[in-house]
């Protein structure tokens, strides 16, 4: 329910029109103004502080559909800030996870973010700045103001990468969706696209690592929080099918793809931008690798992989 | 938009405590009876033939696991049968023998046969007495499995079935096939015109010839029909419907856990190297195809709640072979990139070596990659 209400909502107002307005620099006030009314920003808010106490499986659905829709807000980490930090971030306000990153996507959009103090986290304001690389709003420089709250406890890194591997998910759908429209509309030696083996053989392994980000972004949303195991899985193979879906839906498009007006852009740059926030593949392997050779020789590789999906569940 | 319904097709799911309740106790079994069995042996799992192994699972109820009880199984559903496939492929169980009348004959008979074929095979199955193999490819029709010409021919008691089938894995060893044959038209008629037969492999004209792999092994034969009787029992389902059948089969051998572990026996033998030896670029190789793999689990898990709430998932289990075969033809590949010529742990040179040899058959056994992504591209509404 809340879901087709969130995706009926960015149909409407999100897409490329206000993606290519955001990062023109106009604020997407009516889109923020929108999702606040609605209450979604409220939805894991405990219900004892009067959200809609929601948890992360609840949350998945609408971080991949804001993906999908190009949201130009960071929204599922607001939510995930505003559980974490009850009635602390001022009404109608966006905040971005600021873990450990080369750049913060979303962060010139957001007034504030969640940094890791010591071994607290605090929500803090921000002025956002140095280079946006890939024109989304994201910002390499974060100034942080005094803290406006602190908690112990929530993983900062291992929250920001599994929100980070849904919106690759997201992502993934909505280029493969204009993909899909490409070959069965252009026709090249006479025939549509999609009738050559070669162009379906494409469109075949785009929808498994479509599928793949999908269902490792899923690992890290199964529990009651986000831990570290399933959210290295979620980035490690999210950011994999980025980087795959993008080169495949880019060569199926041909030139075409390659011009700033065609829309494929909008969804391939927030990609390679989502691989690189808070750390390529590389790190959160050698993350899950550690935690494999902790797990110890008697387990083996089944044992481990079904122990962080049981982490994952809570159990 | 079609790509929905696929990703719709994976929607996560959990294994429900009931079945999870059954790995301890199939965890302790293996580790008794597998116990100081050398990794390049375990690597051989489904490809390792090995009756006494096969009737010692039998006697715990362990074949045939999703056969009704009225037929001699235990009656448990598809997620029971993920978590002890798991288990066993995981610890390198030698499977071979009864995998495919417990996968795939079993279930064909269940959904297809008559009341005294279900009566005949399946309590047979269950205790391990007889294994089956699978007729489909043939030396004309491999990938294009329309074009099968092996025929039976109607005869007042029966059919007369005479032609050639190929790469049919352990036909050597086992007692009975299940082959995919013309009753009727030619090649020019595709799907339509097949049928399913249950043939007696000791039936005279029935000749059995191994063939050699590159890797040494043997475990495919080349079985050719002469003039072979067939009772008119012998038809599995309806003539003329063996390619829905067929299909319908596939799905069975390409869900569930059974594409993902071929190669994992390797990520073990990487960890322990690591343990002695740290390397960072050794964890992030070991890191990265870990991610793929719980990946895949979670993936295999979702198709297997599709089986267990009835559904023929045809195009998601073609979709994890596809991922899950390149993950398995990847690891040996990778591995051996990164062999180290300081620490070379003979059991772990000695496996690569066989997964090496072995690996480019996980993406052609059971379907090519090219097939399963034609399949695919179909269900994404770009083919005809």
């Amino acid at each position: 329910m809340i879901e087709e209400a969130f995706e009926r909502l960015l149909a409407r107002e999100a897409g490329p029109a206000a993606a290519r307005a955001a990062e023109a620099g106009d604020p997407p006030s009516d889109l923020a103004r929108a999702l606040v009314q609605a209450g979604f920003l409220d939805l894991m808010v405990p219900a004892a502080a009067g959200g809609a106490g929601l948890a992360p499986p609840d949350l998945l659905p609408l971080a991949l559909a804001a993906g999908r829709h190009l949201l130009p807000l960071p929204f599922a980490e607001t939510v995930v800030a505003r559980a974490w930090f009850p009635g602390a971030l001022p009404a109608g306000q966006f905040a971005v996870l600021a873990a450990p990153s080369p750049l913060v996507p979303l962060a010139r959009i957001a007034r504030h973010a969640v940094v890791r103090q010591g071994d607290t986290l605090a929500l803090v304001p921000i002025e956002a700045g140095g280079a946006d690389p890939f024109r989304t709003r994201a910002a390499t420089v974060l100034e942080p103001g005094a803290p406006l709250a602190k908690v112990h406890g929530p993983d900062l890194e291992a929250a920001a990468a599994a929100l980070t591997a849904a919106r690759i998910a997201g992502l993934i759908e909505g280029a493969f969706a204009l993909a899909q429209a490409h070959v069965t509309a252009r026709r090249q030696f006479g025939r549509l696209l999609a009738g050559f083996q070669a162009i379906q053989q494409h469109m075949a392994r785009a929808a498994a690592e479509a599928v793949a980000a999908r269902a490792a972004a899923a690992l890290a949303f199964q529990g009651p929080d986000f831990t570290l195991g399933p959210a290295a899985v979620a980035k490690v193979r999210a950011g994999q099918a980025a980087a795959a879906a993008a080169a495949i839906l880019h060569q199926v498009h041909g030139a075409i793809g390659m011009t700033d007006e065609y829309d494929l852009g909008l969804f391939t740059r927030r990609l390679q931008e989502s691989r690189l926030a808070f750390g390529g593949e590389a790190v959160w392997a050698r993350r899950l690798a550690e935690r494999r050779l902790a797990f110890g020789g008697a387990g083996h590789a089944a044992d481990f992989v079904r122990q962080l999906g049981e982490d994952a569940h809570g159990g | 938009m079609a790509l929905a319904n696929l990703l719709a097709s994976f929607a996560p799911a959990c294994i429900p405590p009931e079945a999870e309740a059954l790995r301890a106790e199939v965890k302790a079994f293996l580790g008794r009876t597998l116990a100081g069995r050398p990794a390049a042996e375990r690597a051989r799992t489904w490809t390792a033939f090995d009756p006494e192994f096969s009737r010692a699972l039998a006697a715990r109820g362990w074949v045939g696991l999703s056969i009704p009880r009225e037929y001699g199984g235990a009656g448990l559903g598809p997620f029971h049968r993920f978590v002890l496939v798991e288990e066993l492929l995981a610890a390198g169980a030698p499977v071979a023998a009864h995998w495919i009348a417990d996968r795939q004959s079993a279930p064909l008979l269940l959904r297809f046969g008559t009341e005294e074929q279900k009566r005949r095979f399946l309590p047979a199955i269950a205790k391990a007495q007889l294994f089956f193999c699978i007729g489909m490819s043939e030396p004309g029709a491999g990938s294009d499995l329309a074009a099968v010409a092996t025929r039976a021919e109607r005869r007042p008691d029966g059919w007369r079935l005479d032609g050639r089938k190929i790469w049919t894995t352990w036909a050597h060893r086992c007692h009975w096939m299940i082959a995919l044959v013309r009753t009727s038209g030619g090649s020019e008629d595709r799907q339509r015109g097949l049928s399913q037969f249950l043939i007696d492999l000791s039936a005279p004209g029935v000749t059995i010839r191994p063939i050699r792999l590159v890797t040494g092994d043997e475990e495919f034969s080349e079985v050719t029909f002469d003039d072979v009787h067939l009772p008119p029992e012998a038809l599995v389902g309806r003539e003329g419907e063996g390619w829905a059948q067929v299909t319908a089969e596939l799905a069975f051998e390409r869900a569930g856990p059974e594409r993902l572990y071929s190669s994992a026996i390797l990520l073990d033998l990487l960890a322990a190297a690591l343990t002695r030896r740290p390397d960072p670029a050794g964890e992030e190789l070991l890191g990265r195809l870990l991610a793929d793999l719980a990946t895949l689990r979670a993936m295999a898990v979702a198709v297997t709640a599709r089986l267990a709430a009835g559904e023929a998932p045809v195009t998601a289990a073609a979709v994890l072979k596809d991922l899950g075969t390149r993950l398995e033809q990847e690891i040996p590949r990778a591995v051996a990139a990164r062999l180290d010529p300081e620490d070379t742990d003979p059991e772990l040179v000695q496996t690569l070596a066989f997964l090496l040899q072995l690996s480019p058959a996980f993406t052609i056994r059971g379907g090519t990659s090219e097939i399963l992504r034609g399949m695919a591209a179909r269900a994404l509404g770009l083919r005809g």
